[in-house]
């Protein structure tokens, strides 16, 4: 889930790249026109830096706990407020610029990363930048980075604890519609029990969908998104009153079938077999499609239902054979 | 990082940041420098008003009280632009930066954003007057580049929580089902019983004090795995219960009448040819029974 932040966040992180490498070059440019060329070269090698993370975020989300692009961006830009000669004997303009760093770390990199950037910094500074200053100055200084510093970093947190607690509610899959892993695991201890307790039979069927992952390697999100919204929508109209359909992980439903045998869920099956075959098309060849019917068996507990439910999946068998052989 | 240290490193965060702007506060008061310590003073209520209200941001009052400080803390923060131009040092400036960021923290989006394009024009005509030369642009441009950034990014994890409450099919207070999937559960579970040959009954539970998620899971103690027990007002309840044969209802009753003393409980037996959707909407809006 937090990968689908990471999604939407991208290409707003890339936008951040391009101002900076923009603003870069653009500060590389006045440093030319007023003739310092001792302050060129840094904003001149930063300047294709920034462009090219910029580039490489717009077309690829991060997919990292710590995103490499943010790291090398805090890197580039807290070396370029360390070293950069100093073009005026004001020096207030890179109080500025260094003060905005903790917002912008935060923004980019949300993690301790960006506390230890931002900590590292202020040190540099202290030592590199501001060692002639006054210590009331320092201190000054160094309070009004840390309170900068804190609001940033409890700013990101909340955001991301909110977004957290949210996702962690949400027991539906965008996509499909249909329930999602987490609120199986809620229906399937109610089912059990209630099976148990009517002494009615409970079936389900996994519906794999091989070509999933290919489509989405080939054809994109989108296409990928749409086949398996297809698919659901079948699934959905094959589905009989008290069904209940999931999306078990992103290539796979699962259609929960209450007061169900066995017999009763291969006759669902070769239905929906029948139908996903006539009705579901895509572009990389021939529907390739597993249905799989399970069913409770007497006196099986959840966790043991749920286990075999996972080593039902086709799609899954290599992982799990090497894992076995690793074991 | 796990969803509890994340609370605990956000009142760490907040409890150091308050820290820092008493401590500033303290120094400019030393200064004697009183307009500018009367800033950090409001920026550490604006902090604490946020360590009351934390993950409970729901209340009126507290809503109401946080527009009020931060209105003030505003109002601060452009009359130290208008009255004290010419100092020694413009270091306090760098917290016209973090400005955004306290607005999206302590209020809603849209009020958020309304305080903060208000605040950015004010100040930025404020500081073409205050400042000049070289500074006046470095620090104008840093300004709204952190304030468009902050906008930004706010904006892209309101809109990414915006489409999680349209998914949402629980109340976060109570972590029950909410009333957008009761009636989903109602038509279905009606639709079943008829299928099957049962019955559905429907207890509505009210309690004089609201529901937390403590109460909550001791009644999931009570209530089988299978009864649907959903959150339909901050005080009000609903349960599904499918029963084998409508007598059954009279045992369950009992039963949760003596395991649930300090609740109102109401019972109905529940058919498809009898819609309850109704019922459930006016039982939800009904005023909150006195003591």
């Amino acid at each position: 889930m937090s990968s689908e932040i990471n999604d939407k966040l991208h290409k707003s992180m890339a936008s951040i790249y391009l101002a900076l490498g923009l603003g870069l070059g653009a500060f590389a440019l006045q440093v030319y026109l007023s003739g310092y060329y001792e302050a060129i070269l840094l904003p001149t090698l930063l300047t294709p830096i920034f462009c090219a993370l910029s580039i490489w975020r717009w077309h690829t989300a991060n997919r990292y706990t710590h995103d490499p692009a943010a790291i090398t961006a805090l890197l580039a830009l807290g070396l370029f407020l360390l070293l950069q000669p100093e073009t005026s004997a004001n020096i207030t303009q890179w109080h500025w610029i260094a003060l905005s760093y903790p917002l912008l770390a935060f923004y980019l990199l949300p993690t301790a990363f960006s506390l230890a950037f931002s900590l590292l910094l202020l040190a540099g500074l202290l030592h590199l930048r501001l060692d002639n200053h006054a210590f009331e100055q320092l201190l000054t200084f160094s309070c009004q980075f840390l309170l900068l510093m804190s609001i940033a970093c409890f700013y990101t947190i909340s955001n991301r604890l909110k977004t957290k607690q949210l996702e962690q509610l949400v027991g539906i899959d965008k996509v499909t519609h249909f329930f999602n892993a987490r609120h199986l695991k809620i229906r399937l201890n109610a089912e059990v029990s209630r099976a148990r307790a009517t002494q009615k039979p409970l079936a389900l069927l996994l519906v794999e969908l091989h070509q999933y992952p290919e489509i989405q390697k080939e054809l994109g999100q989108l296409v990928a998104n749409n086949f398996i919204r297809e698919a659901s929508k079948i699934c959905k109209f094959n589905c009989r009153t008290g069904d209940e359909a999931y999306r078990y992980d992103a290539q796979t439903l699962l259609l929960l079938i209450p007061n169900t045998t066995i017999n009763g869920a291969l006759v669902l099956r070769s239905r929906l077999y029948q139908h996903l075959l006539q009705e579901l098309t895509n572009d990389v060849g021939p529907l390739d499609v597993s249905i799989t019917p399970l069913e409770l068996q007497i006196g099986e507990q959840v966790a043991d239902l749920e286990r075999r439910i996972a080593n039902s999946c086709y799609h899954s068998l290599s992982e799990r054979v090497e894992d076995n052989l690793n074991s | 990082m796990g969803l509890l240290e994340s609370i605990r490193s956000l009142v760490w965060c907040q409890f150091l940041a308050c820290g820092f702007f008493l401590l500033l506060f303290g120094w400019h008061i030393f200064q004697g420098d009183d307009l500018t310590a009367l800033m950090y003073f409001s920026g550490s209520l604006v902090i604490t008003l946020a360590l009351l209200i934390g993950q409970n941001s729901s209340q009126n009052n507290l809503q109401l009280l946080s527009r009020l400080v931060f209105a003030s803390y505003t109002l601060v923060c452009l009359l130290l632009l208008l009255v004290a131009p010419h100092k020694n040092s413009y270091l306090h400036l760098s917290l016209y930066l973090a400005y955004p960021l306290l607005a999206f923290y302590l209020l809603p989006f849209r009020t958020a954003l309304l305080f903060v394009i208000g605040f950015s024009i004010s100040a930025n005509l404020l500081l073409m007057l205050q400042l000049e030369g070289t500074f006046r642009a470095v620090y104008i441009i840093t300004f709204w580049l952190v304030t468009l950034l902050t906008s930004l990014n706010r904006f892209a994890y309101f809109s990414r929580q915006e489409a999680l409450q349209k998914q949402l099919n629980r109340d976060p207070k109570t972590q029950l089902m909410n009333q957008q999937q009761l009636f989903i559960d109602l038509q279905k579970e009606q639709e079943r019983a008829q299928r099957e040959a049962t019955f559905l009954g429907v207890v509505f539970i009210t309690s004089l004090d609201n529901f937390d998620s403590e109460n909550t899971k001791e009644l999931g103690c009570i209530f089988a795995p299978y009864e649907g027990v959903y959150s339909v007002a901050a005080n009000k309840l609903i349960a599904l219960i499918p029963l084998a044969v409508p007598k059954d209802l009279q045992a369950r009753k009992n039963k949760l009448r003596k395991d649930l003393p300090h609740l109102m409980l109401d019972f109905q037996l529940t058919s498809a040819e009898k819609p309850l959707a109704k019922d459930l909407t006016a039982f939800a809006t009904k005023s909150r029974p006195t003591a």
